[in-house]
């Protein structure tokens, strides 16, 4: 009888365990509109009157980062990242990255790039990659970190250094998914160089469905 | 003289305050100008922004017409359907952009497909192609249907670039860029329209400039520490920078687009403005066009200039002109004889106390002329008063001519040299004097001439003149011989020094009259007048001195003054005072000549020894010694006076009368022209 009761127990809290993994959030992120680009902004930037302007390449939505904090530890890790460089730019413009994770930077163009953090002084200097290779950078400490290229300012890109494994993109409809266990999270969305919305989330058992609004970037913020 | 003072005080007051106004906004105007030079550049930067954007807007519309060409779409559309040989579309799309691009004449024309690869490119990096520059948002937004311009730093060059969709019925078949290098050309360009010089800078140099500057060098790091203001507002703020001893002033503003990231600037430039001096206020003037001054504003300014000027010329008119010419009027007519006395109550102020002056001189001299004039002596009536309105020939016509009197001159009459001769002054000599004695040597007199030989007439002569041109002192009066020369047995001394001495002219109308003075007289002969021959028991006789003092000088004679020298002056100048004959009397003199010839030898011989026994008696009754005196010898001084004197006053004869002078016997030489 003994032996019956502590099997119960056991099998009890494997079904407490294994109902606490199967949470899973869902979730939309809306956009604010497209604000007017202000970098690098010339004199000149008119439609041109026969066809309508298509939508902006790559998609915005891809640069959308959405992070759930407050994960206990040990859970598994996020994987190093890798960016190719072709096109001039850097492709995903924005990486996430585990705490003491790394990041490849592939030099897919015909044309070397030096690539730095900014406002850094000792992580990742300017240095050329040329045409063809990579640079790889560790990263030690969490955090968000420009990187620029020397010979074409328009080339930029984030590298997130973050401590939780709950990491999700927006698909092409703005739509993410996370598996996580129950309990208490602070759900952040990254967007546009910036940490656009910060809020509590309590995962529940089975499902939970949140949809986040992402207001539209105030001069005092970062760059829209 | 008042009000004319006042006036040109109050003038010059304000011309002195207006000078230092002038000083004192030299700064606000000096900064009024650096201001000016400022908002100049500030205009310029503005017009440069103008003219970049407009110069864009053409670029694009440029890029937008040959994004249109049938062949590039076409060969854009293959292109980004990919199976298409992209060599063959390379090649027809670049024959194509060559094509424009001979009529562009752009640096870069690029081609790329609808995913923003490279088809082709003219002009910079010809042979490379299928490269992607989708991330130059330029392209990014052409491929999306935007039309625009930006600015790119590629391989160290600086361009500006335009884009245009490159559209295929309905969708976008890729994108077409043109860009032009920031030159020199553009420089030169914009400073033709902008008439500042033009510098271009990227990553910390300058790229190109309207001119080589020295000061070209400062401007990375001037740019660099200014580019923060420059992105916030959109230009620099005037910045002066000062190279080689030249001053520059300098307003920079980033080139918009995705360059100003590697601090493409182009920086306006022109000198400081200099300092603001007088000379640069000269300078600006004269090469202002007279059009364009303020003519309406000066107006006032120059009419009151000119009204100050008028204003002060009337009361120098009016206060010292107008007396000074009247009192000059007056002292002519004062020098004509027309007046007697300067209206001093019809000349105000200084003026008036110069007419007083010359009044109270005029009373002062009148009435020691009245004191001292002699009767006239057979040349006519007594000669008027000093002042008087009567001209008169021997009347002073110069109020010089009135000076006082000293023994030594000419001008001023002494009262004695008026005086007749003194009939106690016949004294006959003493018979001892003119009978016993002896050969003495000639006394010596300090002469301040040293030379052993007596020097000829003409030499005295022109010693005299010479002495009376060096010295401003009248002159002093020719002396007639010393008849006690005679008794020293030098006839040849005396005779030269008769005429070096010369006859004495009597003041006034009245002949010229010679006096033979007795010696030792001591009215108001001074103590250089010669040694006393009465004294002395070896004259045999006595000087002939004459005091015939003239109230006007000499005719020719020039530095009258000058015998007064001490240096030069004879020891008988106080003994013998000559005075000029009027022009009537040697007129007349020159006309009884003509007429009547001179008396005979034997008249004269006859007078000259009744002379002579005249003088001996008088000497005699004198109680002075004739010793040493011979007829001879006494006819040969007379008959030597006597030519001396006719030569020199052109009379018809002289008569000599013995008179008596502080009880001593002398001789009176008077020339006799009728």
């Amino acid at each position: 009888m003994e032996a019956v009761l502590r099997g119960i127990a056991i099998i009890g809290l494997t079904l407490m365990a294994a109902t606490a993994t199967a949470a899973t959030v869902r979730g939309t992120v809306m956009l604010p509109p497209e604000p007017r680009p202000a970098d690098h902004d010339a004199h000149w930037r008119v439609e041109n009157g026969v066809l309508a302007v298509g939508p902006r390449v790559p998609d915005p939505r891809l640069d959308v980062i959405v992070v759930l904090e407050g994960a206990p530890a040990g859970k598994t890790q996020l994987p190093n990242a890798t960016v190719d460089m072709h096109g001039l730019r850097l492709d995903p413009r924005v990486s996430v990255i585990p705490v003491g994770g790394t990041v490849e930077f592939k030099n897919d163009d015909r044309v070397p790039h030096t690539l730095y953090v900014e406002k850094a002084t000792t992580l990742m200097p300017p240095a050329p990659t040329p045409a063809g290779q990579a640079r790889t950078q560790k990263f030690y400490a969490a955090g968000e970190y420009r990187v620029r290229d020397e010979e074409f300012p328009h080339i930029d890109g984030t590298v997130l250094v973050v401590q939780t494994p709950y990491v999700a993109r927006l698909d092409d409809k703005g739509a993410f998914k996370l598996d996580v266990p129950e309990g208490k999270y602070t759900l952040k969305v990254y967007y546009r160089d910036r940490w656009a919305v910060t809020q509590a989330l309590e995962v529940t058992a089975h499902s939970t469905e949140v949809n986040v609004q992402v207001p539209a970037a105030t001069a005092a913020g970062a760059k829209p | 003289m008042f009000w004319s003072k006042t006036w040109f005080l109050l003038v010059a007051l304000i011309g002195g305050l207006a000078v230092a106004v002038a000083l004192l906004t030299a700064r606000p105007m000096q900064r009024d100008l650096e201001h000016e030079t400022g908002a100049r550049l500030e205009r310029a930067q503005h017009s440069a922004s103008l003219l970049l954007k407009v110069n864009a807007r053409k670029w694009i519309d440029t890029a937008a017409q040959v994004g249109t060409d049938a062949v590039l779409v076409e060969a854009l559309e293959q292109a980004t359907k990919g199976p298409a040989d992209l060599g063959l579309v390379h090649k027809t799309v670049q024959e194509r952009l060559r094509y424009f691009n001979d009529k562009m004449k752009v640096d870069l024309v690029w081609a790329t497909d609808a995913r923003g690869r490279v088809i082709a490119r003219v002009g910079l990096d010809e042979q490379v192609y299928k490269d992607g520059i989708e991330g130059f948002p330029l392209v990014a937004d052409a491929l999306r249907g935007y039309r625009g311009d930006d600015t790119w730093s590629l391989g160290g060059k600086l361009y500006r670039v335009a884009a245009s969709p490159v559209i295929a019925r309905d969708h976008y078949a890729g994108s077409l860029v043109v860009g032009q290098e920031v030159a020199g050309e553009l420089a030169q360009s914009m400073k033709r329209v902008l008439d500042v010089d033009v510098a271009f800078l990227l990553r910390g140099r300058v790229l190109a400039a309207s001119a080589q500057l020295p000061m070209l060098g400062q401007l990375p790091l001037l740019v660099d520490q200014h580019f923060d203001e420059m992105a916030a507002s959109g230009r620099s703020l005037p910045l002066e920078v000062d190279q080689g001893g030249e001053g520059y002033l300098v307003v920079a503003a980033p080139f918009a687009g995705e360059a100003e990231d590697h601090k493409a600037a182009y920086a306006l430039i022109v000198p400081r403005q200099p300092a603001v001096t007088f000379g640069y206020l000269a300078s600006e003037l004269l090469s202002t066009d007279p059009k364009t001054l303020p003519w309406i504003q000066l107006a006032p300014i120059g009419g009151g200039l000119l009204l100050a000027l008028i204003i002060g010329f009337l009361l120098m008119r009016v206060e010292a002109i107008g007396p000074a010419k009247r009192l000059a009027r007056a002292s002519q007519s004062l020098a004509r004889g027309e007046i007697t006395r300067l209206d001093d109550d019809r000349h105000p102020g200084r003026f008036g106390t110069v007419a007083r002056s010359v009044n109270t001189t005029l009373d002062r001299l009148g009435s020691a002329s009245r004191m001292t004039m002699t009767p006239p002596r057979g040349f006519g009536a007594a000669p008027e008063p000093f002042g008087s309105s009567r001209p008169e020939p021997f009347a002073p016509a110069r109020p010089e001519s009135f000076a006082p009197p000293r023994s030594e001159s000419f001008a001023p009459p002494r009262p004695e040299s008026f005086a007749p001769p003194r009939p106690e002054s016949f004294a006959p000599p003493r018979p001892e004097l003119l009978h016993e004695r002896p050969p003495q040597p000639v006394p010596t007199f300090e002469r301040p001439q040293t030379d052993t030989e007596p020097p000829s007439v003409p030499e005295f002569e022109n010693r005299a003149t010479n002495a009376r041109a060096r010295a401003p002192e009248p002159p002093a009066p020719p002396k007639m011989p010393l008849l006690s020369d005679v008794g020293a047995g030098d006839t040849s001394e005396l005779r030269q020094t008769n005429v070096r001495n010369g006859p004495v002219v009597t003041s006034g109308p009245a002949a010229p009259t010679m006096h033979a003075d007795a010696p030792g007289r001591t009215d108001t002969e001074p103590t250089n007048m010669g040694p006393d021959f009465v004294e002395s028991p070896s004259e045999v006789f006595t000087p002939i001195t004459h005091k015939i003092a003239t109230p006007r000088p000499m005719p020719a004679p020039q530095g009258l003054s000058a015998a007064g020298s001490s240096a030069q002056r004879d020891p008988f100048d106080d003994q013998t005072a000559v005075a000029s004959p009027t022009e009537a009397l040697l007129r007349a003199a020159r006309e009884v000549s003509q007429v009547a010839p001179n008396p005979a030898e034997a008249e004269l011989e006859q007078e000259f020894r009744q002379v002579y026994r005249d003088f001996i008696e008088t000497k005699q009754a004198c109680g002075e010694s004739t010793d040493g005196i011979t007829y001879d010898k006494f006819s040969g001084k007379l008959r030597s006076n006597r030519q001396q004197l006719i030569t020199r006053y052109a009379c018809k004869s002289v008569k000599f009368q013995v008179y008596v002078k502080d009880g001593k016997a002398a001789l009176k030489a008077t020339p006799i022209t009728s």
